[in-house]
C-alpha cells in the first residue's frame, strides 16, 4: 500500500482513537477492508467530473476519508455482527448508498440554510469574502471540507464547521455590529439628553417644582402681592417654555430614532425609544411614562454600561 | 395649504381640549412630524425603487428639516392670530361622521409614513434582504 498509517492526519487535529477523531482505532488503511474497496474508490481521487456518477457531488471529503481509511468495512462488520471484517460488493454498495443519502440530506439542509443567509451582502457572502466584522477574523473557508479556519480576537486560532460558524457569526453580528454606529450613538446620546428635560417637565408640574422654580417657599411668603403676581406670571411663562422644549425634544427624538431604525435596522433599544417617544406626546400621563422611561434608561446605562433595550436583548438570547 | 390648515386645526383642537399649555406649538410639531416622515418615506421608496443611496446625507438633511418645518408652521399659525379664528370658523361646524373619517385617515396616514421607512430598514438590516 502506498499509504503509511503514520502519515494519516486527522483533519480535526485529533489523535487516532480519540473521541471525535476520524482515524478510529483498528481502521488503519491496509488492515481492514482497505484492499477490498480501495480499488473502486481510488477513482474518487481524480477530479470530480471524472469520478463515478454516484460519487459526483454526493460524498463529502469526510465521508470519502472514512471509506478510504477502511472504516466502511469496519463499521459494516461491527454492525452486521458477521465478524468477517469484510463486506460483499452488494453490502458495500448498500453502505455507500446509505451514506450518499445521508450526505444528500445534509447538503439539502445546508443549501436551505445557505438560502436563508444567502444573497449579495448577506452574512454568508460577507463571511466567504472575509469582510464580516465580528470577533472572528476568517482566515480560510474550505468549501470541500465545509470548515472555517479563523482567528479569535484574543489571537488564538480555531476551526469550526461552516454551519456552526455561520450560526455563531450571525449571533455576533446581530448583537454587536450595526452599519452606521454614529447614527446609533447619536440616537443613544439624544435619548440620554432627553431624560433631563423630561424629568424637569414632570417635576415643574408638581407643587414642589413650582415652589422651587420661584426660589423657595420663603421667597413666596416674603413677597408682596404684586411681586407674587409677577412670580406667577413668570412661572406660567416659564412652564410653558419648558413644556415647549420638552415637546420639541420628543418630536426630534422620534425622527432621529426613525432614521436610526431605517439605517441600522430595528432592535429592542430603538423600538423602546420610539414607543416612549410617541407616548410622551400624550398630554399628562404620557409625559410621566416617557419621563420615567428615559430616567430609568439613563440610570441603568450609567450603572451597567448597557441600556434597557440591550439588557432585554441579552435576556432573550 | 388647505390640507395643512385642516390637519393643524385637528391637532390644535385635540391639545386645546386636553388643556395643553401650548396647543398651537403642538399642532406645528405634529404637522412637522408628519411632513418629515412623509419626506423620509419618499427617500426610502426612492432608494428601493431606483437604488439611490442617501444614507450618508439622510441624517443631516432630516436634522435640517426637523428645525425648519416647525419654524415655517409656527410662522404661519402663530404670528397672525386671526388665522386660528378663521380656521375655527371654517372647520368647527364639520359633521361628526366626516370629522371621524378624516381623523381616522390622518392617523392612518401618519402610521403609514412612519411604517414605510421602518419596514425598509427592517427588511434590509434585520432580514438581510437586498432591496
Amino acid at each position: 500500500m502506498g499509504c503509511n498509517p503514520a502519515m494519516m492526519v486527522d483533519p480535526l487535529g485529533l489523535q487516532s482513537g480519540e473521541p471525535g477523531s476520524l482515524l478510529t482505532g483498528g481502521n488503519v488503511p491496509g488492515s481492514s477492508g482497505w484492499g477490498a474497496i480501495s480499488g473502486y474508490y481510488k477513482s474518487s481521487l481524480v477530479p470530480q467530473s471524472q469520478r463515478p456518477l454516484e460519487l459526483q457531488g454526493m460524498l463529502g471529503a469526510m465521508a470519502m476519508m472514512r471509506i478510504l481509511s477502511g472504516d466502511a468495512a469496519g463499521y459494516a462488520s461491527r454492525t452486521s455482527g458477521g465478524g468477517s471484517g469484510m463486506l460483499t460488493s452488494y453490502e458495500q454498495l448498500l453502505q455507500i448508498s446509505y451514506w450518499q443519502k445521508q450526505w444528500g440530506d445534509e447538503t439539502k439542509r445546508r443549501g436551505k440554510s445557505k438560502k436563508e443567509f444567502g444573497g449579495p451582502g448577506s452574512l454568508w457572502n460577507l463571511m466567504l469574502d472575509g469582510e464580516l466584522k465580528g470577533k472572528w477574523r476568517i482566515d480560510e473557508v474550505d468549501d470541500l471540507e465545509n470548515t472555517v479556519y479563523y482567528q479569535k480576537s484574543d489571537g488564538t486560532y480555531g476551526s469550526a464547521s461552516l454551519w456552526n460558524a455561520v450560526v455563531e457569526l450571525k449571533h455576533q453580528n446581530k448583537s454587536d455590529e450595526v452599519e452606521y454606529p454614529w447614527v446609533k450613538k447619536l440616537n443613544d446620546m439624544y435619548g440620554q439628553g432627553t431624560f433631563i428635560t423630561a424629568s424637569v417637565l414632570s417635576f415643574s408640574g408638581t407643587k414642589s417644582g413650582k415652589t422651587l422654580s420661584m426660589g423657595g417657599a420663603y421667597v413666596w411668603r416674603a413677597s408682596t402681592y404684586s411681586a407674587q403676581k409677577a412670580l406667577l406670571t413668570e412661572l406660567a411663562y416659564g412652564s410653558k417654555t419648558i413644556g415647549k422644549i420638552g415637546n420639541n425634544l420628543g418630536y426630534a427624538g422620534l425622527v432621529i430614532t426613525g432614521v436610526d431604525m431605517y439605517m441600522n435596522g430595528i432592535n429592542t433599544s430603538n423600538s423602546l425609544d420610539a414607543v416612549m417617544g410617541i407616548v410622551s406626546f400624550v398630554p399628562g400621563w404620557g409625559w410621566i411614562v416617557g419621563g420615567v422611561y428615559f430616567i430609568g434608561n439613563a440610570t441603568v446605562e450609567a450603572a451597567t454600561g448597557k441600556n434597557i433595550g440591550q439588557h432585554i436583548d441579552e435576556l432573550i438570547k | 395649504m388647505k390640507l395643512f390648515d385642516y390637519l393643524f386645526f385637528r391637532v390644535y383642537s385635540f391639545y386645546k381640549k386636553n388643556k395643553d399649555s401650548s396647543p398651537v406649538w403642538m399642532g406645528c410639531l405634529v404637522l412637522s412630524l408628519c411632513v418629515c416622515f412623509s419626506i423620509f418615506s419618499i427617500v426610502a421608496l426612492l432608494s428601493v425603487v431606483f437604488g439611490l443611496n442617501f444614507d450618508n446625507i439622510l441624517m443631516p438633511i432630516m436634522l435640517v428639516f426637523l428645525i425648519l418645518f416647525p419654524i415655517i408652521f409656527w410662522r404661519r399659525y402663530s404670528k397672525e392670530e386671526p388665522i386660528n379664528s378663521q380656521l375655527i370658523e371654517r372647520f368647527e361646524n364639520e359633521n361628526l361622521k366626516s370629522r371621524f373619517l378624516k381623523g381616522f385617515l390622518f392617523v392612518l396616514y401618519l402610521i403609514l409614513v412612519i411604517l414605510i421607512p421602518l419596514s425598509v430598514g427592517y427588511m434590509r438590516h434585520n432580514l438581510g434582504m437586498n432591496i
